[in-house]
């Protein structure tokens, strides 16, 4: 048993008090019915992307397509790649490369204690700090999850540390903007933690290397 | 009440197994005795009046209680009410714990109760509170995180 789960223990001390009772008693009482409210949101909010959509059809007709000799992009060279045990959720592997702007790679996480599929992810997009953290993000393509839920890691150099991230929670929701959702996740945890170490503080066993 | 004999009987099977757990665990996300008690009474009451429409009654009163509990908490941080005087609770569970619990967002809160106290394995926790399992494993990792931080402890 860890020193987290002896703490909880404590809690068994704590005597709850009869409840069947009470619980049978309010089931025959009349139950509270709130009153039924028409819901606007959905119409307007259909409406409104309707909208959207039409000028964006509208003003994409309007200039065309550019057409012209696309540049020479510059050939695939590697970002990350790895493959370790992270705790709470267990082996990673993952390679992303990077051309240009753009990143792509794979991500396969193991999802521990109680599931036994892994998740895979179709990494996406790349962000590095000034300070040096690289992160990678994707959407989940397959396994437990084959979604589209947004997934990302972050990582440290020297010493290795590293942080997995996937699912969004208020107050800050993942769009399909994967650049947009690194920047969340980095907003969220620098404007939660005073310092990285305390997000980013999972010593993993493996090896992961990065590239130029 | 829909509730037959037999469902009435079965419920108090559930009751009578689950519910001091339940009650302790709700204790924990909600730090108040009054609100563990209301969401456990209401959950089961509930469940006596809808039980022909539940399939999975234990998971049913577990995600039934924590939203209520929830709910309870909202609105009294809405109405501004104070914090009940709890301070017996104090000799008897772990104090500094609670209040690093109080300091979890919700989700990640419920994840690592259900995780350290109820000692649910993920496929449950997910289950029992409606989050998808990589969900409640986000929420795990970054609650168990923060909750080591607010309890000063380095790993």
């Amino acid at each position: 048993m860890t020193d987290m789960e002896d703490r909880f223990r404590s809690l068994d001390r704590v005597q709850m008090p009869e409840l069947w009772g009470e619980a049978t008693l309010r089931a025959v009482a009349e139950p509270q019915v709130a009153p039924q409210r028409t819901n606007y949101v959905l119409p307007v909010g259909l409406a409104t992307a309707a909208i959207v959509i039409a000028l964006i059809v509208g003003l994409g007709m309007l200039w065309g397509p550019t057409i012209g000799t696309p540049a020479p992009s510059p050939s695939p060279a590697l970002l990350a790649r790895g493959t370790f045990v992270i705790r709470d959720w267990g082996p990673v592997e993952f390679e992303a490369t990077r051309e240009g702007s753009s990143v792509t790679g794979r991500m396969e996480i193991g999802m521990g204690r109680g599931s036994e599929w892994p998740i895979t992810v179709d990494l996406q997009c790349t962000r590095t700090t000034e300070d040096g953290l690289i992160m990678i993000g994707g959407y989940t393509d397959g396994g437990l999850h084959p979604d589209g839920t947004f997934a990302a890691i972050a990582l440290r150099r020297a010493p290795v540390k590293a942080a997995i991230w996937a699912y969004g929670s208020p107050p800050w929701t993942p769009t399909t903007d994967c650049l947009a959702n690194l920047d969340g996740w980095l907003t969220e945890e620098r404007t939660n933690h005073p310092t990285d170490e305390i997000w980013l503080r999972d010593d993993i066993e493996g090896t992961v290397e990065f590239g130029p | 009440m829909t509730a037959t004999a037999d469902d009435l009987a079965q419920l108090e099977v559930v009751y009578r197994q689950d519910a001091e757990r339940l009650w302790r665990a709700l204790l924990a996300f909600s730090r108040d005795p009054d609100i563990a008690s209301d969401a456990v009474a209401e959950a089961f009451a509930r469940a006596i009046r809808g039980r022909a429409a539940i399939r999975d009654l234990q998971a049913w009163v577990w995600r039934t209680g924590f939203r209520i509990a929830a709910g309870e908490l909202q609105q009294r941080s809405r109405s501004s009410t104070q914090m009940p005087d709890t301070g017996y609770l104090d000799t008897e569970a772990d104090s500094d714990l609670l209040d690093a619990l109080a300091g979890l967002p919700e989700k990640q809160r419920t994840a690592v109760i259900l995780f350290y106290y109820v000692d649910l394995p993920i496929r449950e926790i997910a289950n029992r509170t409606g989050m998808s399992q990589l969900a409640v494993r986000a929420n795990l990792s970054r609650g168990r995180k923060r909750l080591k931080h607010l309890l000063g402890e380095s790993r």
